[in-house]
């Protein structure tokens, strides 16, 4: 009470209200009062007294429950020194470097020590995406302390719960969608077949582009049912899917025209021997069912005949192995006819293009050591082992695209002649700082003396200080990695 | 030296400085490194043609850098104090070092016996006089227009203050600067640190108003009071006692464990404050240094460092405030006498120092056997008969104190302002939390 009345009077003011003083002032109040100033005085006086009274009094209130201690860690702690490298990368916003550490205690299957935890854990609400990674390196003690915090405690939740496809973000339903098309391919159509009608049309794009993994005829009714969509995105999204699809009602006519307007025959040459030779019709044969389809009539660059660039859009959307069958020749026989017809290496680009599409191992083998850097894509058709020898001839002119082959989840080192070709194409042309982060992860630390002469090398205009800022920063790297390589 | 990453951390100057030294702390940086066991000093390769060098003086700690970085460490200094942390290998020990550094330490060593040598002025006691008359005729006749002012403020009430908030006090406090009475216009300036948008405003201003009304009231009725109340009363008022004097009184010889360096910037003057426990004594010392501007700090000294040292307090009533008269770094870690191993202690030792001296602003003490507790959103100081009192430490501190007890007890250097407990300092084995 007596906390209450002197903020009454002192809101009040003492011109309108003065209390009287408290019983618990005993006798020191009772001479306040007494003294003969003015009511402010007496006021503040009185006021203090009870105050410091009240405060020099207090007691500690009893506090109700108690926390559990934290159960032991389960797998070993990290070591100091790399413990310290991930908060240094985590407290500098080194992303890079941070993600780089995460992988490293991840693969050792190592926790971070206990004082880490909260800003780990901060960083995983950050990034939902890398949440649960990070969850996994706080080990008992992050679970534990989730336990206490209701913002932590969803980071052990099951990331996105059952009902995300009906009440997820757009993002979160793509993914879903997508995760469920390459585990259950069907269920990801019925699921898309349930929900079509009440989407909008950016997003019923979004969604059918997800179908693109392990296309099957199995797709080919659900498709066709979305060509007459009113929306003419949908119908093209739905007609490219149904293009691709071998058996389709769609692929099938590709198939048929081609093979009406290609054919193998066989031609005598030096009077005994035979040779396989292949024949393109320049005759246009084709109905506008065809063109229905999105099959262009009219080639736009002036050495690319109609005919031809009818022909190879439709290759380009035949797969090579069902083409050579269909023909009677092997893959890499059609292939290597293809090639040498007259108008052959006008075809290129579409031949890339189906053996990407359908990666055939066969016609990427022919194509990538052709060493042209005709499509990067092409390596996706073969095996991690087999990719790397065919990485150099991409350097000159589709760097970014190629970085994103040689930035895996693994952070493999790169060979050192592909390294030094990348570093010279490097300081050419200007990218973004992460790609230079991001690279220093990969490069062998044999390149070292050559990143130190860039610095020492490069021009003092502003482009050069660009580089050579961004080079410094991937020996720093480097350096960072060398500390526990 | 075995300075950790995290004491070296504290001496930034700001978090941009503590972040760009970290990243500064790798060897390619450094195209020299080298050190001895009384300096490090190294060569950083900045945008420029010529290295900077940077020299960290290990007995003492301090820097030099020849960066025109006005941040005081540089985070040259930061990233070499840093590199040698992490990675002492990487240096070069040389026992004879570069002309530079010998320089610079030479410097050093010469100005730190410098006040030593210091010629003795004459005093002229006349003049001295009549200057603290005049200065006390000022400082009463401020002291009687404060008064006033209070007195005004209390009759009217308080109710619209917090409409006017900032202008509430800025005249008076201007005031009482003209008539050198810094002590009250530092008092008055508190006001502007109560939050008038949250409930419980209302008791904070009048038991400030109030307790500077005692404080003039006591200054009145001065000659009915102790000598070392009367000191702690012309210290709140604005008479500062100067360090030569202070350093003439008996000092307190210990090892001193340092609990926390926490620094405040208030308009252009950064205040820094270090708290001392003596093992042996089982005495806080607090230590107070002011930086204006781009001033470099004059002790660096880091929390978890043990120092053995001669501790001189100022005058004053059951007051912690001292100078470090000289010291030296002790490695080994020394064991701590605590004090209050419950809360009923704590709220004992705070009873008895508000009985002291009721104008004490901050109140420290160790408490053994501690846990912290949540409950909903509330964080609780506890001890193992279940009684407590609520922490005023942000959520973000008490989540990193949590995690680092890991619900287990521990030994807490705690302050008390303000009516708030905040935590500092977590000790648990050799192990230790700075949380601010």
């Amino acid at each position: 009470m007596t906390g209450n009345e002197i903020v009454k009077a002192a809101l009040l003011g003492t011109e309108k209200y003065m209390p009287a003083t408290w019983p618990e002032l005993g006798e020191t109040g009772t001479k306040i009062m007494a003294l003969p100033t003015g009511s402010e005085d007496r006021f503040l006086k009185l006021a203090i007294t009870a105050l410091l009274y009240e405060e020099a009094g207090r007691k500690p209130v009893a506090v109700a429950g108690t926390i559990p201690i934290c159960p032991p860690e389960v797998r070993p702690l990290a070591g100091a020194q790399l413990a310290l490298l991930l908060r240094t990368a985590l407290e500098t916003n080194d992303t890079e470097v941070f993600q780089y550490f995460v992988y490293l205690v991840t693969k050792k299957n190592l926790v971070l020590p206990a004082e880490m935890v909260p800003m780990l854990l901060n960083k995983a609400l950050a990034n939902k995406r890398t949440a649960e990674r990070l969850v996994q390196l706080c080990g008992e003690t992050g679970r534990w302390l989730c336990g206490f915090n209701e913002r932590w405690r969803t980071l052990l939740l099951p990331q996105e719960g059952d009902n995300v496809w009906e009440t997820g973000t757009p993002e979160s339903r793509k993914a879903y969608l997508l995760a469920t098309r390459r585990a259950d391919p069907a269920l990801a159509v019925s699921l898309l077949a349930s929900t079509i009608d009440k989407e909008n049309a950016a997003n019923r794009v979004a969604l059918l582009e997800q179908l693109q993994v392990n296309l099957s005829p199995a797709d080919e009714p659900f498709l066709l049912g979305l060509v007459a969509d009113k929306s003419p995105k949908v119908k093209q999204t739905a007609i490219s899917l149904l293009q691709r699809i071998p058996g389709s009602a769609i692929n099938t006519m590709y198939l048929q025209y081609l093979r009406q307007t290609v054919q193998i025959k066989e031609e005598r040459y030096l009077l005994i021997a035979k040779k396989k030779v292949l024949v393109i019709s320049e005759v246009i044969t084709a109905g506008e069912e065809l063109y229905d389809t999105g099959i262009e009539k009219l080639s736009a660059a002036k050495d690319m005949p109609d005919y031809l660039f009818i022909i190879g859009q439709l290759i380009s959307l035949t797969d090579p192995a069902v083409l050579a069958g269909e023909l009677g020749v092997k893959e890499e026989e059609l292939l290597t006819m293809l090639l040498q017809h007259k108008e052959g290496q006008k075809l290129l680009p579409y031949l890339a293009n189906a053996a990407a599409l359908y990666a055939n191992k066969v016609w990427a083998r022919i194509l990538l050591a052709r060493n042209d850097g005709i499509e990067i894509k092409l390596l996706e058709a073969l095996p991690e082992t087999e990719r790397r020898h065919f990485y150099g001839q991409f350097v000159a002119e589709q760097l970014p695209e190629l970085l994103s082959y040689l930035f895996d989840d693994v952070y493999s080192a790169m060979d050192v002649p592909l390294a030094e070709q990348i570093l010279t194409q490097l300081i050419k042309k200007y990218y973004k700082a992460q790609v230079y982060n991001r690279l220093a992860l990969h490069l062998p630390f044999e390149v070292m003396p050559r990143l130190n002469a860039y610095i020492d090398n490069l021009r003092d205009d502003y482009n050069g200080r660009y580089v050579k800022g961004n080079i410094a920063g991937m020996i720093r790297i480097m350096e960072v990695k060398r500390q526990y390589y | 030296m075995q300075y950790t990453r995290d004491q070296i951390i504290t001496l930034a100057p700001d978090e941009a400085s503590a972040k760009a030294g970290l990243q500064l702390a790798t060897g390619s940086k450094w195209v020299v490194k080298a050190g001895n066991s009384k300096a490090l000093w190294g060569d950083c390769q900045g945008s420029g043609k010529t290295p900077y060098k940077t020299i960290v003086d290990l007995t003492n700690i301090a820097f030099k850098c020849s960066c025109p970085s006005r941040k005081f460490p540089c985070k040259h200094g930061l990233g070499l104090m840093l590199l040698y942390a992490q990675h002492p290998g990487a240096f070069a020990v040389e026992t004879e070092p570069p002309p530079h550094v010998t320089e610079w330490l030479g410097k050093r060593e010469e100005k730190a016996e410098k006040p030593q040598q210091k010629e003795e002025k004459p005093v002229d006691e006349a003049g001295k006089t009549k200057r603290a008359e005049a200065r006390t005729k000022k400082v009463n006749a401020g002291i009687e227009e404060l008064r006033g002012w209070i007195k005004d403020v209390v009759r009217a009430g308080i109710m619209n203050v917090p409409q006017q908030a900032y202008q509430f006090s800025e005249t008076i406090t201007a005031r009482m600067v003209d008539a050198q009475a810094g002590g009250l216009a530092n008092q008055l300036r508190q006001i502007n640190k109560i939050n008038f948008f949250k409930e419980g405003w209302q008791r904070q201003l009048i038991k400030r108003l109030s307790a500077i009304y005692l404080i003039t009231e006591a200054y009145k009725n001065a000659d009915r009071l102790p000598a070392d109340m009367v000191t702690t009363l012309q210290t709140l008022i604005g008479w500062t006692q100067a360090k030569e004097e202070v350093l003439q009184r008996t000092p307190v010889a210990d090892t001193w464990l340092i609990l926390s360096v926490t620094t405040t910037e208030e308009g252009n003057i950064t205040t820094e404050k270090i708290w001392l426990y003596g093992s042996s004594t089982a005495r806080f010392a607090l230590v107070l240094n002011f930086y204006a501007g781009g001033q470099g700090q004059q002790q660096l000294l880091m929390p978890g460092m043990h120092i053995k040292a001669d501790v001189v307090y100022f005058p004053g009533a059951a007051q912690w405030r001292a100078l470090i008269k000289e010291y030296q770094q002790v490695e080994t870690a020394i064991a701590l006498t605590v004090l209050a191993e419950d809360m009923e202690t704590v709220y004992t030792l705070i009873t008895q120092q508000l009985v002291q001296n009721p104008f004490t602003e901050q109140i420290p003490f160790l408490l053994g056997n501690a846990r912290l507790v949540v409950t909903g959103n509330a964080w609780f100081l506890g001890d193992e008969n279940g009684l407590g009192c609520a922490v005023a430490n942000t959520d973000d501190e008490c989540w990193r104190m949590l995690a680092f007890s890991k619900g287990m007890s521990f030994t807490c250097f705690c302050i008390y302002e303000n009516e708030q407990i905040v935590i500092h300092t977590l000790l648990a084995g050799d192990k230790m939390c700075f949380v601010r």
